[in-house]
């Protein structure tokens, strides 16, 4: 499906409004430190933006042909129920480990679903598609098949190259509103991200790995950030010492 | 004093009443603590779009009357609930969680600066112990007045609720006590006479029903003349 470009450019604008979004502040996340943090769960606090995201993923839902939407724990179970809500397609939810109350498991999904369904699976984002593919093994488990991923952005991460081939061998279909890189294309033409970071976040858009403990590009970091009387949190420190 | 939300009664009913693998077989321990012959599975009722959309306007028209800026989910039943509520009302939302994220040491998922009232939302209220955690992580940093529940627990929670709210200065409101759907279930004749029989008295005092032999002996000899597995739905 082609992108449905000024939705697209609808949201960014929606996106553009929210404070501090990024925040330029680094984070240590999962991955370990990064530059700066799109915290996408914060866009849940703005109904509008919500709306849009399911105006925009609801024809691709449609053209998935399934018949439930399954939100992953838990960040993909706010967008997964506005998307029921909108498309009319039954809702559940898929927890990444069993839910056992006293000493009975009561299975990795809640709501109503029969064996035999087929289900689009919704989240936040996709990093490095480990969750997804657990999350797919445990409704697999339970007699859904996946036939869809949909969420709302992609990072690029080694791994992921890895994680499409397995989701074309099964035969799913993954769709995104946008990727990290176009997100931050725009925040950086409307100077929501400062010029003078503007060349470090995208060398780490483009290679997120190449920053893993290169002492080299952090020190330019924390020297872009000193310039900027940005704070350097204590993880960097050792780094900013040496700008 | 727990509040019902005031809603057309036989909707809000018909949404449960209606639902395939709302209950479920037993026995099981309920968030509570007791010891419970059969259990609800509450978010069925949300699985379906169109009683989502119901109870969707119901609470977005009953929280915009509230004086709150944020709605705040608990996972995870609470999330799907407090997403249409936001759906409905205009009022943003976020989910809190029940311990701080390890890695990012988040408490709360979404946007609540400058936020300074929120409404809890939850699929069921009990003892209200789940609630406590979370306002004891909150510590003060949003005020909040009222909770939201799908279900209360039933007449035999109606104390244990009504302490919980002064104790956290939290007020109460439902759309439905499980006692009243079972016996509209019982009534509309979706639910077995002798599991109706079981989970009304079970439902009139959890506390007393743990010790209460003959009505386990009932249950039993439900149990052995049906080939149910426990949590298999029963409706």
């Amino acid at each position: 499906m082609n992108d449905n470009n000024e939705l697209k450019n609808k949201i960014f604008a929606e996106i553009a409004k929210v404070p501090d979004f990024p925040k330029i502040y680094p984070s240590w996340v999962s991955v370990g430190p990064v530059p700066i943090r799109l915290n996408t769960r914060r866009l849940y606090s703005y109904p509008k933006i919500v709306e849009l995201f399911v105006e925009y993923l609801a024809p691709m839902i449609a053209e998935s042909k399934v018949n439930l939407i399954a939100g992953a724990e838990t960040a993909g179970i706010p967008l997964a129920m506005a998307l029921s809500l909108k498309t009319r397609i039954p809702f559940i939810y898929v927890r990444k480990e069993e839910k056992i109350k006293g000493n009975v498991s009561q299975g990795c999904i809640e709501g109503d679903f029969k064996a035999g369904d087929k289900a689009v699976l919704v989240d936040d984002l996709l990093g490095n598609g480990k969750t997804k593919l657990l999350l797919i093994e445990n409704l697999k488990k339970a007699g859904v098949e996946v036939k869809s991923i949909v969420m709302i952005m992609t990072t690029k991460n080694k791994l992921l190259a890895g994680f499409k081939d397995m989701i074309e061998q099964r035969h799913i279909s993954l769709f995104k509103i946008y990727t990290w890189d176009e997100l931050t294309s725009f925040q950086i033409d409307q100077g929501i991200i400062p010029k003078e970071i503007a060349p470090l976040v995208l060398d780490y858009m483009q290679n997120p790995d190449s920053w893993n403990d290169n002492a080299r590009k952090w020190q330019s970091y924390c020297q872009a950030l000193k310039n900027l009387n940005i704070e350097i949190p204590d993880f960097l420190k050792k780094y900013a010492a040496e700008s | 004093m727990p509040q019902k939300v005031k809603a057309d009664q036989k909707n809000i009913i018909d949404c449960f009443i209606q639902t395939q693998g709302f209950y479920l077989m037993g026995p099981i321990y309920n968030p509570s603590g007791f010891k419970a012959p059969f259990t609800i599975d509450a978010l069925t009722v949300l699985s379906n779009p169109g009683r989502a959309a119901i109870i969707g306007q119901v609470l977005g028209e009953f929280v915009k009357a509230l004086d709150v800026d944020l709605i705040l989910g608990i996972p995870n039943g609470g999330v799907p609930l407090a997403t249409i509520i936001s759906q409905y009302s205009g009022i943003p939302f976020g989910y809190i969680r029940t311990e701080k994220c390890q890695r990012t040491g988040e408490l709360i998922q979404g946007e609540y600066a400058g936020k300074t009232k929120a409404v809890l939302v939850d699929d069921i209220i009990g003892r209200g112990n789940t609630k406590d955690k979370v306002l004891a992580n909150l510590s003060g940093k949003l005020k909040i007045k009222d909770l939201i529940v799908l279900l209360h627990g039933g007449i035999g929670y109606q104390k244990m609720i009504e302490d919980w709210e002064i104790k956290s200065g939290v007020k109460v409101n439902y759309l439905a006590r499980w006692d009243e759907i079972t016996d509209e279930l019982i009534k509309a004749g979706r639910l077995p006479l002798a599991v109706g029989e079981i989970m009304m008295e079970y439902l009139k005092s959890p506390e007393a029903f743990q010790s209460n032999a003959a009505y386990w002996q009932k249950f039993d000899e439900f149990k052995n003349s049906h080939s149910y597995q426990t949590i298999d739905p029963i409706i």
